[in-house]
């Protein structure tokens, strides 16, 4: 049986995390090594999936670009996780892209006009939608991750570097865009 | 003229305007803080004071995004609204004055702004004023001119000004410009779209609503009605074409409803928009040469060999042997979307005024491709329906025929052209 993590209420998101965190300790303990106390549990996965909050830099990257099968689990929980999916824009597309979408979802990327070396990041959501963290994967991986403010009437911006990794991605038609 | 000084005060401190900025208006207006990328929490409720239809400033000053940065953090409350009111009026004038360039006054402003004009009073005036201390003495101590604006009513002890400014309590945010020796604010219009066209359009769409309210009253359903109107208002302005469409034949074939599909099809006749003439929408196309160029995907457009001149009806073949990539855009009406088809494949881009995508060509093609450039033109958003679209040609089993929804969206006020293009293999 499976159900959309979105389907669930905040008691069973929270519950569930509870358990991965248990069931992550436990393997930690039950693999014992040393190299296996390095490798990201599931429960940091979980965090990177899910919580804003949680430092994802380059040492995060570096660790899931290390390691293919544990990148391919965080790829999965991520499709387990999304309230919404863009994939890589067709074959077709190149170059740089300016806008993003999919059903219930748009993206555009804006110059400031005050600052060009910033660039607003605005996400157009459906009802109902309220995510809290866009991912940005290249081939499984993640490149970016951006956590972002409460939608209002539809809307949440966020301001990245012009010339930032996250930009760079957004606008890459390689980019797979994932809002959990 | 002297330039001003904008300074806000909060129960925590005083926060200076640094710089007020008009941003691409797709944008959604934001506070920052610093100059820097950090977006203070109260910038939905700066944007909400800035655009229509509740905002204050888009009304009268025709422009729908801004960035502010400030100095310090303004985390919540309205009592910004009327020091930043008056930067907006100061920018407008040329008068204000932005981080590091030199004030003849400073202004200290808190008040709430309403949609009417009227400042409202605010709470906490006497902290504000003794968190704003070590500023007062720091301009004291430079000789500046400072003011200091509260809303009428607010009662503060005179011991908590401080000495040698000048004060003036406001009941507008037409006595607060005209403290200042401000020009009058702008006269009050109706809201306005940014685009001419389109707002004359909606304005007499507006009248229509208002006929279509009063028939919903005539008919006893007034409550109902009124809010299935603003509701379909809002599909149609936001150019949410198909979902319009369907809230529209859902009410008609409503049961039981006598009054429904007379308001329905009355309500489609004054809503959908009126569809742009084809011929407006301007194709275009070119391809760079792998030999003129080496970036291809950095080309600019002296580098683009035309294959399509703007208002041309038909594309020359591009061949992989001498070309690397080419370039598409669609332009012509307020909105603009470009998709680009090969099979079930499709790209879109979509934007105001004009939509550019870019196919790069690949040296290992083996067959012809054939790439249909399709491009839709409305005088609402066009996404909504250019991403319909793609889902309906995706969602088909069998050969991707554009036709029957181009068909569809046309009549709900989208107009479209199809080119088609092929792209002939490298050969042996």
């Amino acid at each position: 049986m499976s159900a959309q993590w979105s389907a669930l209420g905040p008691a069973s998101q929270a519950a569930a995390a509870e358990r991965f965190a248990a069931l992550s300790a436990r393997d930690r303990m039950a693999a014992g090594g040393a190299a296996e106390a390095t490798r990201p549990c599931f429960a940091q996965l979980w965090a990177w999936a899910t919580d804003p909050a949680q430092e994802f830099g380059p040492a995060e990257r570096a660790a899931l670009a290390a390691d293919p099968p544990l990148r391919a689990d965080f790829a999965l929980l991520l499709r387990r996780v999304a309230v919404l999916q863009v994939p890589a824009a067709a074959a077709a597309a190149s170059g740089r892209l300016e806008a993003r979408s999919g059903p219930g979802f748009k993206l555009r990327l804006a110059r400031s006009r005050a600052d060009p070396g910033q660039t607003y990041v605005v996400l157009e959501l459906a009802a109902g939608i309220a995510p809290r963290l866009l991912l940005i994967l290249q081939d499984g991986a993640p490149v970016a991750r951006l956590p972002l403010p409460e939608a209002a009437e539809g809307f949440a911006q966020v301001i990245v570097a012009s010339d930032g990794p996250e930009a760079e991605a957004l606008r890459d038609p390689r980019s797979e865009l994932i809002l959990t | 003229m002297t330039a001003v000084r904008v300074t806000i005060p909060t129960t925590e401190g005083v926060a200076e305007v640094q710089r007020l900025t008009e941003e691409d208006p797709e944008i959604r207006s934001v506070v920052c803080l610093d100059g820097t990328a950090t977006a203070l929490a109260i910038s939905a409720d700066y944007d909400a004071f800035v655009r229509q239809p509740t905002g204050v400033i888009e009304r009268l000053w025709r422009h729908a995004a801004f960035r502010l940065d400030v100095s310090a953090r303004i985390e919540q409350g309205r009592s910004w609204q009327l020091g930043v009111f008056l930067a907006h009026a100061l920018l407008a004038a040329g008068r204000l004055a932005e981080r590091g360039a030199p004030a003849g006054q400073v202004v200290w402003a808190t008040g709430e702004v309403d949609a009417e004009l009227a400042v409202r009073p605010v709470e906490e005036v006497p902290r504000k004023l003794a968190q704003s201390a070590a500023l007062f003495a720091a301009l004291a101590a430079a000789g500046a001119k400072l003011l200091i604006l509260l809303p009428a009513g607010c009662a503060v002890p005179e011991a908590a000004l401080p000495a040698g400014c000048a004060l003036r309590r406001v009941a507008s945010a037409a006595e607060a410009v005209a403290a200042l020796g401000l020009p009058a604010l702008p006269v009050r219009r109706a809201a306005a779209a940014p685009v001419r066209k389109r707002r004359r359009s909606w304005a007499w769409r507006a009248a229509a609503l208002g006929a279509l309210a009063l028939l919903a009253v005539a008919a006893g359903l007034a409550a109902g009605w009124r809010d299935m109107l603003r509701q379909w208002q809002g599909l149609a302005t936001s150019g949410q074409l198909i979902a319009l469409d369907e809230a529209l034949q859902a009410a008609a074939s409503e049961p039981h409803c006598l009054s429904c599909a007379g308001v329905a099809a009355l309500a489609r006749t004054w809503l959908l928009p009126a569809p742009p003439d084809p011929a407006a929408l301007v194709l275009a196309a070119g391809e760079v040469h792998g030999s003129r160029f080496g970036g291809c995907e950095a080309a600019s457009d002296r580098d683009l060999v035309p294959v399509m001149a703007a208002g041309a009806t038909a594309l020359a073949a591009t061949s992989a042997a001498t070309s690397c990539l080419v370039r598409y855009r669609a332009a012509g009406t307020p909105y603009v979307a470009l998709l680009l088809l090969a099979g079930r494949k499709a790209v879109l881009a979509d934007g105001p005024e004009r939509a550019e995508l870019q196919l790069p060509v690949p040296r290992w093609l083996g067959e012809t491709m054939q790439v249909r450039m399709v491009a839709l033109g409305a005088t609402v958003p066009v996404h909504s329906s250019a991403a319909w679209l793609v889902q309906s040609l995706q969602a088909g089993e069998g050969p991707v025929d554009p036709d029957a929804p181009l068909r569809r969206l046309a009549a709900l006020g989208v107009a479209h052209r199809v080119v088609r293009h092929q792209i002939a293999p490298a050969g042996p």
